[in-house]
């Protein structure tokens, strides 16, 4: 019964309810890619039934593929002899409250910054100027944490530790302060699935001088210490011989301030890591570790290791990545993926379509880090968008998903983060703290908007 | 592999035709009632106008940063009061003219102007006090307030001055059917179809040669059509129908970032309906979960289901939405039917009487939402009917709405099953508030109740984004008990267009913005 479980989500992600959208532009013949890197990606690795075998006989790694992440935390928890399932799932939701951060330090930057209103009571810079903290900015941080007054006694030591580390050597980067007192921490783990909790929000309540009600805003640093539980749980789980794992999973969803991992030596192949993933390989996420401090060179230095990387090189014109090349070519990596689970397997099956379509999503993704690495932020912006849209049943993913609310939150654009922050809510249910400054943001943006009526 | 690039480049150019010559056909959800942005009424108006012109301002459709193609530079005056334009030279309207600030001033009048009947109008009054042109490029606009953020409120499309005689601009000119704008297409509503032919201006250079906008029609018919490539996209496709495209190589589904609630609006001045018992009744003997599982083709659970179930008159993820108000999702028809008889009804022969005579219910639904949800009419029809109420069934076509259903006078309904899209901007008093002075001008059917109005003049006086909220939160709560609205659900919007269409990023709202960079390979 078990082992037939994955097998089934397969199946009816490949060919029932909510199939893939379909590639872009259908290709003539399959790509060629330096040698051997297609068939060392997993989804051809793993078009043999012998090789998904271990992912078959157990429901968590069926619900991991299927993005069912408190599902599969409670089936892999109840088998200690699974703990890198549950160690991933752990490290998704270090990622997905770290990008969650992001979100919320992004709106309020906007809201209390930029958007700036009279009104706004006093204590809205001591959020402001954590805000500025999470996003990695220390001269800003203590810039405006020295004008923040008015603060209540809750917030006062808050505000001297925020200012003492904004002026140490752990800015930017190191947020550890979040653990230490007297900030709020987290409650204990709390529910049947062992996920830590954080405080009920709002955690503040500032008095406004009209309308008689109250400002209800949240303490921004909850969101990372959240994250940083879950990222202790997966280090913990997985031992030291595979932290790496877990710090290259997390390396893409690093916040803005934090420092990229390093390793003594190459982190080797591990299915635990890759099965579902939109890197086909660990040459691939050390790839995207470089490209996003590097952008497009990043391409000629790993394109002979990694598939995305030779994946991207062609699409690279006159030094800077080719949005429209870079989807030709995800539509030629698709195929040539396709071709080979083919050739592998001996035959066409249903879920080859899910499988491959981690690789594509996968490289529009690959291909909006190695943009923003090299500054053209519009065009990461339209690479980001597409896999987005792409994305449908195990592609749904919650980590990219709130990855691009934050970055909507970043252009002050509210509605889009909202339905995604709604839409994940009810796995995710501390992500209710990132929509109290969002929520602000599309107040702010609203009442300030031009006129508009409602339409049919 | 660089040779293989090589060929793929040379047989991609051989190949592919992109560029000038090449023309688009789409569905819409129903053809534009108006090509003039001052009588925009439906998304399809809004989406069709922003082919013709040019907004003073709008949002990048990736980057959301604001953005303008037709004003060169611009700076605050009067300490916020103004903001003083200077126009691009040489852009040309579609006639041939050139733009000035006069026509800046002109559009910036004509919105002042009192015999200007248009909503869109009448909402730019609050917030625009008048136009100075100062030489032929430079506009100085003047706002009725100091406002921090003058570019955001000037969002409006801009009318050619030589294109009207008078500063008061009724609906009904020629313009609404063959506009003059400085847009990348050149409009021509007819009566089946509106065609968009490419204008090359300074600012626009668009790659597509002619747009074609058909009516929605029949919704399978449409997605059998792009499938065939006999048309190119389809605005909004129909959840049911949505498998179908997603499993075509030729088709990609997309996002449009739109926020469409559905209702049914309750016609309180008439007969029994003036009960509040009875609209109670009425909100449990609608099944939403039945409705949305025949007419939608989602089902309670589905996991991202495009169609979520609503208490009030926002989208649930909207910072409005009070969360506290449950929504009603399945019938209770045992408690409906105590309402009911609580209320004076009498169910004689199964069939529900008032004062000895069956109570009919007049039941119209704005036609264009057949599209989307196929056979909603009927399906609310025969929930009311099995409930015991005599019913007719009516499609009210976008014209009746727009002037009669919109304006108050579609009295003889006692129900009007419609949605309401919204942007950023999610105000919704004039849907609720008595119509008085200005105020309630899309009240459907003139509910007029106190203290929902206090609550929105609360709402209107807010000075705090937080009080707004606050009102709007028991705005929510008081709707849901009084019932003027039985509230239906949100339903994403998504569009469907050949993968031979690239680089066609969809605005949030105003969908064609980024025209210009879209491109069709045949």
């Amino acid at each position: 019964m078990k082992a037939a479980y994955l097998l089934i989500a397969l199946v009816l992600a490949g060919c029932e309810g909510s199939p893939e959208p379909a590639v872009e532009a259908a290709p003539v013949a399959a790509a060629v890619f330096p040698g051997g890197l297609v068939e060392a990606a997993w989804p051809v690795r793993m078009a043999v039934d012998a090789a998904r075998a271990p992912y078959e006989g157990h429901p968590g790694w069926g619900q991991l593929f299927m993005r069912q992440h408190p599902e599969a935390l409670a089936s892999f928890l109840a088998e200690p002899q699974l703990k890198a399932g549950a160690a991933r799932i752990h490290a998704d939701h270090a990622a997905l409250y770290r990008q969650a951060a992001l979100l919320a330090a992004q709106a309020t930057r906007h809201v209390y910054g930029g958007d700036r209103l009279p009104e706004d009571p006093a204590p809205v810079d001591y959020l402001l100027g954590e805000a500025m903290a999470v996003l990695g900015d220390c001269a800003g941080t203590s810039a405006t944490l020295a004008k923040a007054t008015g603060l209540s006694g809750d917030l006062s030591p808050r505000l001297t530790a925020w200012t003492t580390w904004a002026a140490s050597p752990a800015c930017p980067g190191d947020l550890g302060l979040v653990h230490a007192a007297p900030f709020p921490g987290l409650n204990a783990p709390s529910d049947a699935m062992g996920v830590a909790a954080p405080p009920p929000a709002p955690h503040y309540q500032f008095p406004l001088e009209a309308g008689g009600v109250n400002l209800e805003a949240i303490e921004l640093s909850t969101l990372v210490a959240l994250s940083d539980w879950h990222l202790d749980q997966a280090r913990t789980l997985v031992g030291p011989e595979k932290v790496d794992q877990v710090e290259l999973h997390l390396a893409p969803w690093r916040l803005p301030g934090e420092k990229a991992p390093t390793f003594a030596s190459p982190p080797v192949r591990d299915d635990d890591w890759l099965f579902g993933s939109f890197v086909m390989s660990p040459e691939d996420a050390l790839f995207l570790v470089d490209a996003r401090a590097t952008g497009v060179a990043a391409i000629e230095v790993w394109k002979e290791k990694s598939l995305y990387a030779a994946a991207l090189a062609p699409a690279v014109e006159a030094g800077k990545l080719s949005p429209e090349r870079v989807l030709d070519q995800a539509a030629d990596l698709g195929a040539s993926l396709k071709a080979a689970m083919v050739k592998s397997a001996g035959e066409e099956r249903d879920f080859f379509r899910p499988f491959t379509e981690f690789a594509v999503q996968g490289l529009l993704r690959a291909g909006s880090i190695v943009a923003d690495g090299s500054g053209e932020y519009r065009d990461a912006g339209i690479l980001r968008i597409n896999a987005f849209e792409r994305a449908n049943g195990p592609t749904i993913d919650p980590v990219f998903s709130i990855s691009l609310a934050a970055w909507d939150a970043g252009n002050r654009s509210p509605l889009r983060a909202q339905e995604i922050i709604h839409s994940h809510l009810p796995r995710f249910p501390a992500l209710s703290v990132a929509r109290y400054p969002l929520d602000a943001l599309h107040l702010r943006l609203g009442r300030t908007a031009g006129p508009a009526i409602p339409v049919q | 592999m660089a040779r293989r690039t090589a060929i793929l480049s040379a047989t991609l150019a051989l190949c592919a035709v992109i560029g000038t010559g090449s023309s688009l056909s789409y569905n819409e959800e129903n053809l534009p009632s108006t090509l003039n942005p001052l009588y925009a009424a439906s998304m399809s108006d809004f989406r069709s106008q922003e082919l013709v012109f040019d907004r003073l301002w709008f949002h990048d459709a990736v980057t959301n940063e604001l953005k303008t193609r037709i004003v060169q530079k611009w700076e605050v005056a009067d300490e916020g009061r103004a903001a003083k334009l200077t126009m691009m030279p040489g852009i040309k309207w579609h006639d041939g003219k050139t733009l000035s600030a006069k026509d800046v001033c002109f559009t910036v009048d004509a919105m002042l102007d009192p015999k200007t009947t248009s909503p869109v109008a009448a909402e730019y009054r609050q917030v625009l006090a008048g136009c100075e042109a100062q030489g032929n490029l430079v506009a100085k606009v003047k706002f009725t307030k100091a406002v921090h953020n003058p570019r955001e409120r000037l969002g409006f499309a801009v009318l050619p001055e030589a294109g009207f005689t008078s500063t008061a601009i009724s609906p009904d000119l020629d313009f609404a059917a063959h506009p003059i704008g400085t847009g990348p297409f050149k409009g021509s509503r007819g009566r089946r179809a509106v065609t968009f032919d490419v204008f090359q201006n300074e600012h626009h250079k668009p790659t597509i040669a002619q747009l074609r906008l058909n009516d929605a029609g029949d919704p399978t018919l449409a997605v059998r059509s792009i499938i065939s490539n006999g048309t190119q996209g389809i605005i909004a496709v129909p959840p049911l129908l949505r498998p179908e495209l997603s499993v075509s190589d030729d088709v990609a589904l997309k996002s449009y970032d739109l926020r469409s609630w559905w209702f049914i609006a309750v016609n309180t001045s008439k007969g029994p309906l003036k009960d509040k018992r009875v609209r109670e009744a009425l909100n449990l003997i609608i099944d939403r979960s039945e409705l949305r599982k025949l007419a939608i083709g989602t089902m309670t659970g589905d996991q991202n289901s495009p169609c979520e179930f609503i208490s009030g008159p926002f989208v649930q993820s909207s910072p409005y939405y009070n969360r506290a108000v449950p929504v009603v999702e399945r019938s209770d028809l045992k408690k409906a039917e105590s309402l009911l008889t609580a209320a004076g009804l009498v169910k004689t022969s199964g069939t529900w009487t008032s004062g000895g005579q069956p109570v009919n219910l007049n039941v119209g639904m704005l036609a264009s939402l057949n599209s989307e949800a196929e056979d909603l009419l009927s399906q609310i029809g025969n929930q009311l009917s099995a409930s015991g109420f005599k019913r007719i069934d009516q499609k009210i076509t976008q014209d009746e709405w727009n002037t009669r259903v919109k304006s108050g006078k579609a009295t003889e309904y006692d129900l009007v099953i419609g949605k309401w899209s919204f942007g950023l901007v999610e105000e919704v008093n004039d849907l609720f508030h008595t119509r008085t002075g200005g105020e309630g001008k899309m009240n459907i059917f003139n509910y007029s109740n106190a203290s929902v109005d206090k609550i929105l003049q609360e709402y209107e006086a807010a000075r705090t984004d937080t009080a707004a909220q606050d009102a709007y939160h028991r705005l929510h709560a008081s709707l849901a008990q009084e019932l003027p609205y039985l509230f239906l659900w949100k339903l994403d919007t998504r569009s469907a267009w050949r993968t031979e269409v690239r680089g066609n990023i969809i605005a949030p709202y105003y969908y064609f913005t980024e025209i210009d960079s879209w491109k069709y390979a045949r």
